[in-house]
This record gives structure tokens, sequence and C-alpha cells, in this order.
């Protein structure tokens, strides 16, 4: 929350405690100020009710969600808190895929405080920051539907047809349309490639 | 575990387990080369190595992934 003098609120949403301790230590004798800090998206969430914060922080790969899938819940609740979203690596297709999740900006942890700091600035005054060492999603790979990314998580994790079909109660027919879909935004033919573009473009 | 598996465990630890450790030894370095007070300096210095040490040990788990019988970081017979 804005104080007197000017600070902002930053709450962090990061597993790791060395990485937690470089961004403390990152935003010190800075305008930003942690008004919390929490390990996972389910902490997370009840501490942004709490503490308000005016940006958040969010690792990509949190224990029990991915950042992206926590801010898409918390999009789909009203909250539109700026957000920036943390990787250790580039990914290709990261950025757009960040901001179709509804975060305003990327930061990589591979990087310099004052990068981190100027992607806070940015979006904090309602801008936006995506890095750019994120490679691009290659041209014409189309989002996938929150369906469609749903069968692909299934499908990494081995399941068949019939048992997604089970897990989504839908038709072993409708499996067979959302794959077909799915192949062909992601711009392959076979699940087996689906899957291996599918983590490229951090979507699984 | 199968060649597959082992191949996504690898790419998961390469991927992760590795660069985190490696971003944050950059990260603590750019604070001791850009911050002036010595508080911060020391304590920077402080988790590069430890995260230095962490990152060591994630480098003998991905070869353990990668040679037979978990013999990486053992001398031939050693028992671990």
């Amino acid at each position: 929350m804005s104080g007197p003098l000017s600070t902002v609120g930053v709450l962090l949403v990061e597993d790791d405690a060395m990485v937690r301790g470089w961004v403390r230590m990152s935003l010190g004798a800075t305008e930003f100020r942690l008004v919390g800090e929490a390990v996972d998206a389910a902490e997370a969430l009840e501490l942004v009710e709490r503490r308000v914060p005016d940006v958040l922080l969010v690792d990509y790969r949190l224990p029990d969600q991915v950042g992206t899938e926590f801010l898409r819940q918390l999009r789909r609740t009203g909250n539109a808190m700026p957000a920036v979203l943390m990787t250790a690596n580039p990914e290709r297709g990261f950025n757009e895929l960040a901001r179709e999740a509804g975060a305003e900006g990327t930061s990589m942890k591979t990087g310099h405080a004052e990068e981190l700091l100027n992607a806070l600035r940015l979006v904090a005054a309602g801008g936006t920051a995506y890095d750019a060492r994120h490679p691009r999603r290659p041209a014409g790979l189309a989002a996938l539907s929150p369906r469609e990314r749903e069968v692909i998580k299934l499908v990494a994790a081995g399941a068949t047809n019939r048992e997604i079909a089970q897990k989504l109660s839908v038709g072993s027919e409708t499996v067979k349309t959302l794959l077909t879909r799915t192949c062909t935004k992601l711009g392959v033919r076979k699940r087996a490639e689906a899957v291996a573009v599918a983590h490229e473009l951090g979507i699984l | 575990m199968t060649a597959g598996e082992t191949a996504g465990e690898l790419r998961s630890r390469l991927g992760h387990d590795l660069k985190t450790p490696l971003a944050v030894i950059i990260g603590y370095g750019d604070l001791v080369g850009t911050r002036d007070d010595k508080e911060t300096r020391v304590e920077a210095s402080r988790m590069i190595i430890q995260a230095a040490e962490r990152l060591s040990r994630e480098i003998d788990a991905a070869l353990d992934l990668l040679l037979p019988s978990g013999s990486a970081t053992g001398s031939p017979g050693e028992e671990r």
C-alpha cells in the first residue's frame, strides 16, 4: 500500500528463500517496500487480501501452481493489481503467455537489481515491462484456450484420450477435437510434439 | 527410470534447479558490486557462498542421473 512517503508496496510470491533474500535486498533503499512474502499461490491469495500491495512480483514456478494460473485466478476475481512474473530462464513465448494471463511485466531472476527495479517502476506506474530476453512466440501460434491447456497438461501427464474424456467429463470425440485444435495452434501434428512445444512455450 | 523420464528429470534439473542458484549468485554478485553499504555487501557475499555450495550439490545430483549406479560423486567402489 502506498504510504506517506510515496512508497510502493510489493507482495513477493517466491518459494526459494535465497531468491526472496535477493529481492528483499534489491528493494532496500528504494521507493519499494515489501509488504509481504508468500511461498506459494495459496498463501499469496490470502496476503493479497490482507496486505493490499501496489504491485505483485510472482515467480512462475510455484510449488502449488504456475504463476500464470495464479494470476488468471486472481484476475477472475476482478483483481487488477499490476503484476510482474519472474523466471530463471529465457523461455520462448513467455512474454505472450504472461500477457495473456494478465501480467503487465516479466523479469529474469538472472538479472541485476536495477533491471528488476526498472520493471517494477514501469508496471507500478501503469505501464508494461516485458523482458526482451524471452524469445518471441513463433508467428501464427494462437493462444490456447483454458480447455485446450487442460488437455495438453493431461497429455503431458501420460493420460489416454479415454482418461482425458473421463477427467474432463466430455466425450472422446470432443477430446479428439480439442487435441486437433491444440496441435493446429501449436503448429504440430503429433501429440508428443505438442507436449514438447507446450513445454518450450512455458504452457506446462 | 526410463530414458524418457531421465531426460525429463535432467531437463527439469538443468532448467530450474541449477539455474536458480546460478541466478542467485549473479544477483547477489551484482549487489556486491553496486551497493555501498557494508552490511549489504557482507550479507550478499555470504549468500553467494551458500548459493555456490547449493549449486555444487545440484550438479552432483544431475550427474548422478547421467552416470550408472549413482557413481558421480564418489570414487569407484566407494559406498555412498
